[in-house]
């Protein structure tokens, strides 16, 4: 750089320098203009720079807007709080969130592990309570749409009616006295809308609807019909999947949302075949109605109405025909033959079957247990102790979305969510 | 660069900067106009601004000035007007005013990142490395991704000059800074964004030294050595080069 500073050893000289450094900095837009003097000479440079054009995100204000009525709320709520502390005790307050389904175990996913201390600090008395108490509420009002002075009042009911979620675009389960399911739900499905936006930039394709066309593509693309191949399958059709850890609730969603669809399989189970048929059945739900903009499916164990329903048995024989090579049906009279109609017999009868006609004998058990739910047997159970369990299918379907996802698509809360959202139970603890 | 259409309310078209926020900060039933008024006037300049930023992706610059002017919206009162400037010097305060809070942001952002951002090479070049620094901690799910993607930013943001701006003191800075390594880069970077033209005596606020201490698990002594040695290196770097094309001119 040009300086005839550049002689003396003295602190001048030296301001001198730092001050011409700082200014090509400003200059070239690596720091920002702090004072008046600094913007005109930054001024200088961004009159003559190309910028891109300015997003559609910024181009108008209406766009944010309704920031400001955040702005405004939380204002008002500080005005508020600050005049009184919160009415609510910590203890009071995860009482409140408990009784609508927000176990503290659940509740910590929520929070950034900084809150996650923070809480554990309080329950050995020690910490800011009331900040705690309003670090929460903030977040479960982001989650959850209520608004903060709902959630801090003890004697305002907290209710997942479908016109307090302002955010979830979706129908809560008929069932929604259970109030962990609702919650659950609501929560997924910001997380799944969340994994949306980190994967914006996916291709989508057209859909496959038939068994055929479903096993001949993966097959195509990938050779075999493995739940690592079905997933990838998924994100090339632009299908992010959303692999959950938490027990209960549901064992897997498919939302979509604008024309993009997402999946969320939740399966206790953890084994390959039985993650690759609920995908394969997701997949099937992805694929109706495409010109639909939007859909909500939810797969509750405990609605009989649903699971009995045409097109979640449609679902359910396409998967095990993707899975069984087109032979589900055959292979389950092969298997009733074998155990000469005697249900109690199918648990031996299932692998020696699987074996002599070259199939996998957890996928067959798994289309197996669906066949008998259709007669009301419920042989989930045993189906359960056939499965190969050595691959976490959940670790799999999350290193395919960290591989896939954007995460600087994301904002800093989103961003949070999300992670905490991939943690299993022991990093949580963290 | 496609600029938002002015219009609506001529009152507040008409109105000073100092008025606009008067209006905000009253929170009345104009105040979202005077507000939307006095987006119009700037999102055009901080977008530049921030859009040339190292290390944000489309995405952060985006947040960035929206979160800046939802900021100066919540800021509105603290804003001191002063409408006896002529237009000009009023807008540069206006938007100086706005680049202290898009920095404050932009810290923030880098301050999350920073702590992902030490990264193994850094190590090499010190000999002060404790044992916290070389076991770094485990990496969360989710976040190799992030940094791998903030450290392509970074990288990215570095390489590419505004050939448009470029003079020769700006090519040789940016050849300069480009010899140092990501630790050094951040120290002499977060130093001069700190910078004060015509103060004697620089100092760095003590959050932001115990902040980039505890980020490169250096002692304030030794970020202060590595400082210097930047420092020095990118002067005595910028000189070479300047007089072996001097002499290469004369030749």
């Amino acid at each position: 750089m040009t300086t005839k500073a550049n002689n003396k050893k003295t602190p001048k000289r030296r301001e001198t320098l730092g001050d011409q450094v700082h200014d090509r900095l400003i200059e070239m837009g690596w720091i920002l203009p702090q004072t008046e003097e600094d913007v005109r000479l930054a001024r200088k440079a961004l009159e003559r720079i190309e910028c891109p054009p300015l997003p559609p995100s910024l181009a108008d204000p209406r766009r944010i807007i309704d920031r400001l009525d955040e702005v405004e709320a939380e204002e008002r709520i500080k005005m508020r709080v600050d005049a009184s502390p919160p009415a609510i005790s910590l203890p009071d307050l995860l009482k409140r969130l408990r009784e609508v389904g927000m176990a503290l175990r659940f509740l910590r996913r929520l929070l950034p592990s900084e809150l996650r201390v923070e809480l554990t600090s309080l329950t050995k008395g020690k910490g800011n309570e009331q900040a705690v108490v309003m670090q929460v509420a903030k977040i479960v009002s982001s989650v959850f749409g209520w608004a903060l002075d709902v959630i801090l009042n003890p004697s305002a009911p907290l209710e997942f009616s479908q016109s307090a979620m302002s955010a979830a675009r979706f129908k809560l389960p008929a069932r929604a006295n259970t109030q962990r399911l609702s919650a659950y739900t609501v929560y997924a499905h910001t997380v799944a809308v969340i994994l949306l936006k980190a994967t914006a930039d996916l291709p989508r394709k057209p859909i496959p609807t038939s068994a055929e066309e479903l096993r001949d593509a993966i097959k195509r693309q990938y050779g075999a019909v493995t739940f690592e191949h079905a997933l990838r399958y998924a994100w090339s059709l632009g299908i992010p999947v959303l692999p959950l850890s938490d027990s209960g609730a549901f064992h897997g969603a498919c939302w979509r949302l604008n024309g993009r669809n997402v999946v969320v399989l939740k399966q206790r189970v953890r084994s390959l075949a039985r993650w690759l048929f609920d995908l394969i059945h997701e997949l099937v739900h992805a694929g109706q109605n495409p010109e639909q903009p939007d859909l909500s499916i939810i797969e509750d164990e405990g609605l009989d109405a649903r699971r009995l329903s045409p097109e979640e048995k449609n679902a359910n024989r396409i998967a095990g025909n993707v899975i069984l090579d087109g032979r589900a049906e055959e292979l389950a009279q092969n298997c009733v033959t074998a155990a000469k109609g005697r249900i109690e017999l199918l648990k031996r009868v299932v692998p020696q079957v699987a074996a002599k006609e070259g199939v996998a004998a957890d996928a067959l058990a798994n289309y197996m247990a669906f066949r008998l739910s259709l007669q009301g047997e419920n042989w989930w159970p045993t189906a359960v102790a056939l499965q190969e369990t050595e691959v976490d299918p959940w670790q799999v379907a999350r290193e395919v979305l960290l591989e896939r996802a954007d995460f600087s698509r994301l904002h800093e809360f989103e961003r949070g969510l999300l992670e905490q959202a991939l943690m299993d139970e022991a990093e949580l603890e963290v | 660069m496609r600029f938002i259409e002015t219009g609506g309310n001529p009152k507040l078209n008409a109105a000073t900067d100092g008025q606009l926020f008067a209006l905000m900060g009253q929170r009345g039933s104009e105040a979202k106009g005077a507000w939307a008024e006095f987006y119009i006037r700037y999102v055009n300049d901080l977008y530049k601004a921030v859009h040339r930023l190292r290390g944000l992706s489309a995405t952060d610059v985006e947040g960035v000035v929206q979160d800046t002017m939802v900021q100066a919206w919540k800021a509105a009162l603290t804003f001191q007007a002063d409408d006896g400037l002529e237009e000009s010097l009023l807008r540069d305060r206006t938007l100086s005013w706005l680049c202290r809070i898009a920095q404050n942001l932009y810290f923030a952002m880098r301050r999350q990142r920073r702590i992902n951002l030490v990264s193994g090479s850094d190590e090499e070049d010190g000999a002060e490395s404790s044992p916290a620094s070389t076991g770094r901690a485990p990496i969360r799910p989710g976040e190799l991704h992030r940094t791998i993607q903030c450290a392509e930013a970074l990288i990215e943001g570095a390489g590419q000059p505004d050939e448009e701006i470029e003079s020769n003191d700006m090519r040789l800075l940016r050849e300069a800074l480009a010899t140092l390594t990501e630790r050094e880069w951040d120290i002499l970077m977060t130093t001069y964004e700190y910078h004060e033209r015509g103060r004697k005596q620089q100092r760095l606020p003590q959050a932001v030294i115990d902040e980039l201490c505890q980020a490169y698990d250096i002692s304030p002594e030794y970020l202060r050595k590595i400082r210097e040695r930047a420092h020095k290196q990118v002067i005595g770097y910028s000189k070479k080069l300047q007089a072996t094309e001097e002499t290469d001119e004369k030749l």
